[in-house]
């Protein structure tokens, strides 16, 4: 009975509406996960003093507060059966502020960038609220936010190569009595940080709109940020709410970064998941070798869990209407990514697409096939081939949105709600 | 005999401005020097010919940056509610009716200096906000028409329709949009119908419980190609998502009393859902939907209701707030609406002998002066925006406008950007002096346009005085 865990659709959309809302980045995603993943052991990669793990066990690993591993242990050793991993990240395209003017003392304007396929005109004319992490002076990184709950907001004014975002345009110290109001100012009044603190530091400008019911009837959700913090939120959910110690080890891999192309610390191309394999090796009382390591990565399989285009219906041309998921059908199974001839993507065994299928079908949940747009219309990439360079087999599937990319991307709860299951039921076998 | 002498000589003469009180505390002009026993006298100094100019916020004091605060939050709420012309009105009306009374019949009115009065137009996107003058309106008035409409996205007729498993609405452009900035962001939706002879005002999407509709883009991934050239290339991309199933739709619309009759009779329109918002950790911008001039309307509203009751303006002081600014000011609520208010005005307060002379309305309305709000191009943080190259106002009616703007030591700033679609020159054919006046707003046509509250401060106060002026 998977609704006496997760309590059903309505208790769903309630934990995963605050999920978005409160995860704003990945620094917060994680911070969530720490907190609500009850009965994890908080696991550090680098302990390697004699710790053993039995089957059943809980644990987190987290890797500078940027990705993290949770993982049941199963009944057989991980170098015997591998695991079942599913992989999804928790980052998403925004503008990102450049750090070049936070020295000066005037501040009326600030330039961004843009972290990921960030669109332009998405950001401008809308309130925004500035989210980040800073590493102070001394070394400890705090998360600031700033207009997320005020009575006022950012806002991008002009658009083009650099957005330029407005924070004040009074001039600054000009009244007696009246504290400078600079975006500076208030940071260091909220949280102490100066100039020199802000120099090392990721600040993203994210909509100050929250998670939404889309339409009549309450079938979908509308928020900036479910690219991929949807199919992050069914995988870590289902690790979570996994009853039975299964028989491979489960694991779900949330990255950092896959928006820039995964190659960074805390991305799925770091070799965070090549410690954490040879921790639970050693752990499992064998040696971590690399040949160990090796042969536990053969014998695993995974899922790549990442958001693909469902069909937009004021843009139809751009789709192939008979295999381009439709939302709320269930989530999508991509057989093949990539461009052209499926260049740059990754093509999945039947055997890895059957047990997927299988796996939705045991617990009645809704699947469907799909592809990315038409061919040559464009294309995408996922953290599928990093995953499957380590030797695993690999297929990609997830809960499809509509605006991907955009400050309101479009999802289904019910598709959401059968990738919690699916998943669940996938670690199972 | 002696009316049309009065007449001939009124155009005679230039604007009476001479009179005007100047500011409080000139700007410019240093006190004299302290004459020292024994010293040399000084020469006399010449009047700067480019005395340095101190604008923007540099001119404020500290002291005044709370009630710049205050009436831009006044404004945000105001704002708030006012999503469509109907509701704009609406909320000027509530503001003005607690100290006025609502002119119901066409009876000659019984007009104190200072009484106040209000009508709306029964379309309900139209008013006019009415202050007696100390001088009879046979002398004319000092006018101020603000149109309360913004671009927005109407339904079409029969909008429902589902595609690839979706349920969607189909749409209708109002006005000039930014149509890529309306692209993914949340919606309400607003509807106004007439069933069974009752109002149905229905909105969704503004409440944080309410859904909101969203009209969907296009992901990067795939938009290469087709996005190349324009983001939105024809408004058939401009439809909203719904809902899933048209069943959940049509139940949820048929809760609230609106059959698929209804919806077809109903003004139902596409908004940006949220509230207005404070801008930037100073708080000094404001961003809202629809600002170019509601807040110019809400500016002139409240310099009525804000005038001191000792304060009686001069000439009779209106303000008439229209609607149709964005289809080309045409239907009865448009500047149609000006006449019919005017005539309406000239009937409940002029002389039996005048309002039925058609020579005596004419003088009214030659004797009057009128200032229209007007999309413009300026700076912002430099006050209210003049365009002479576009309006063709004649130096007399803008030196009239301008002084008064001194007098309330207000910023404003003249512009001689090329553009079309001056209403001004409209009201001049009427033999009204008329000059066009507009905010510098930032993201006209965006569903989210920015502001300053130091704009909106000093249109308050010029729009206050102008319509105290003599």
């Amino acid at each position: 009975m998977p609704w006496a865990v997760l309590g059903g659709v309505p208790a769903m959309t309630t934990e995963y509406r605050d999920w978005l809302d409160r995860g704003r980045t990945t620094s917060r995603v994680i911070d969530l996960i720490k907190k609500k993943s009850k009965r994890f052991r908080v696991v550090d990669v680098h302990d390697i003093t004699a710790q053993r793990v039995r089957p059943g066990d809980r644990l987190l690993f987290i890797n500078r507060d940027r990705t993290v591993i949770a993982v049941v242990v199963g009944k057989q050793p991980l170098v015997k059966a591998g695991a079942r991993l599913i992989g999804a990240h928790i980052d998403t395209p925004s503008p990102q502020i450049a750090l070049s003017r936070l020295r000066k003392k005037k501040q009326t304007t600030l330039r961004t960038y843009r972290y990921g396929g960030t669109r332009w005109h998405h950001y401008s004319h809308m309130p925004l609220a500035l989210v980040g992490r800073v590493a102070r002076a001394d070394g400890r990184e705090i998360d600031v936010e700033l207009g997320l709950n005020d009575d006022f907001a950012l806002y991008i004014a002009k658009t083009g190569p650099r957005l330029i975002v407005s924070v004040s345009s009074t001039p600054s110290a000009k009244w007696p009595g009246v504290s400078p109001r600079t975006l500076v100012a208030e940071l260091h009044k909220r949280y102490g940080l100066t100039p020199v603190d802000l120099e090392a530091a990721e600040l993203f400008l994210v909509p100050k709109h929250k998670a939404r019911e889309v339409g009549f009837g309450g079938e979908l959700i509308g928020a900036h940020g479910q690219d991929d913090r949807a199919n992050s939120y069914a995988a870590w959910r289902a690790v979570v709410d996994l009853t039975d110690t299964p028989r491979a080890t489960a694991m779900a891999w949330l990255v950092d970064r896959e928006e820039e192309g995964s190659s960074h610390a805390a991305g799925a191309q770091s070799r965070f998941l090549e410690m954490v394999y040879a921790w639970l090796i050693r752990a499992q009382n064998k040696p971590a070798t690399e040949a160990n390591v090796a042969r536990a990565f053969a014998r695993s399989v995974a899922l790549s869990a990442d958001t693909p285009a469902a069909m937009n219906p004021n843009w139809l041309q751009v789709h192939e209407e008979k295999n381009a998921p439709v939302l709320g059908n269930g989530p999508a199974l991509f057989p093949h990514t990539g461009r052209g001839g499926k260049k740059g993507g990754s093509q999945a065994h039947a055997e890895l697409i059957a047990s997927v299928v299988d796996s939705f079908k045991r617990t009645k949940a809704p699947l469907q096939f799909g592809e990315l747009g038409k061919v040559d219309e464009g294309g995408g990439g996922t953290i599928a081939k990093y995953l499957a360079e380590r030797g695993m087999d690999v297929v990609d599937v997830g809960v499809a949105v509509i605006s991907m990319h955009s400050p309101m991307e479009i999802s289904a709860k019910i598709d959401i709600w059968s990738a919690y299951l699916g998943f669940r039921e996938w670690f199972k076998q | 005999m002696v009316l049309s002498l009065a007449f001939a000589t009124a155009h005679a003469q230039p604007a009476p401005v001479s009179k005007e009180p100047v500011s409080k505390k000139p700007v410019s002009k240093k006190p004299p020097a302290s004459a020292k026993p024994g010293a040399k006298p000084k020469p006399v100094k010449k009047p700067e010919l480019f005395p340095k100019r101190v604008t923007g916020w540099q001119a404020v004091k500290a002291a005044q940056l709370p009630a710049i605060k205050t009436f831009a939050s006044d404004y945000l709420r105001y704002l708030a509610d006012a999503k469509t012309p109907r509701r704009a009105v609406g909320g000027l009306v509530k503001l003005f009716k607690g100290s006025a009374r609502q002119l119901k019949s066409t009876k000659r009115l019984d007009h104190a200096p200072g009484a106040r009065y209000w009508f709306r137009h029964p379309g309900g996107d139209a008013a006019a906000f009415v202050t007696v003058g100390k001088r009879p309106i046979e002398e004319g008035a000092r006018i101020i028409i603000a149109a309360v409409d913004a671009p927005r996205i109407d339904l079409k007729q029969r909008p429902v329709y589902s595609k690839v498993g979706l349920t969607m609405l189909d749409t209708r452009l109002y006005g000039r949009l930014d149509l890529k900035s309306w692209l993914s962001r949340p919606l309400a939706l607003y509807m106004y119908a007439k069933r069974r002879g009752r109002d149905l005002d229905l909105s969704v999407g503004d409440r944080a419980t309410d859904p909101v509709l969203v009209i969907p883009d296009l992901l990067p991934h795939l938009s290469r190609k087709i996005q190349k050239k324009a983001i939105v290339d024809k408004p058939e991309r401009m439809d909203a998502l719904a809902a899933r199933s048209r069943k959940a739709l049509l139940t949820y619309l048929r809760g609230k009393g609106v059959s698929e009759t209804v919806f077809r009779t109903a003004e139902a329109s596409l908004v940006p859902a949220g509230k207005p918002s404070f801008i930037g950790v100073d708080r000094a911008m404001v961003a809202g939907y629809g600002h170019s001039q509601r807040a110019l309307a809400f500016a002139a509203v409240r310099g009525l209701i804000d005038a001191p009751k000792t304060k009686t303006p001069h000439h009779t002081a209106i303000v008439l707030v229209i609607s149709k600014s964005q289809v080309g000011y045409t239907g009865s609520t448009g500047l149609a609406f000006v006449k019919t208010a005017m005539s309406r005005i000239i009937g409940v307060m002029a002389s039996r002998g005048d309002k039925t002379d058609l020579l005596g309305v004419r003088r009214i309305y030659s004797k009057s002066a009128a200032l229209i709000a007007a999309n413009r191009r300026g700076t912002p943080n430099k006050g209210l925006v003049l365009n002479p190259r576009v309006d063709d106002a004649l130096p007399g009616a803008l030196r009239r406008v301008l002084n008064a703007f001194r007098a309330a030591g207000a910023q404003y700033q003249i512009i001689s950007s090329s553009g079309w679609g001056s209403k001004a020159r409209t009201l001049s054919t009427m033999d009204m002096d008329a000059v066009d006046v507009g905010l510098p707003i930032t993201g006209r046509g965006t569903p989210m346009e920015l502001l300053s509250t130091l704009d909106l401060h000093q249109a308050r106060r010029a729009l206050a005085t102008w319509l105290m002026s003599k």
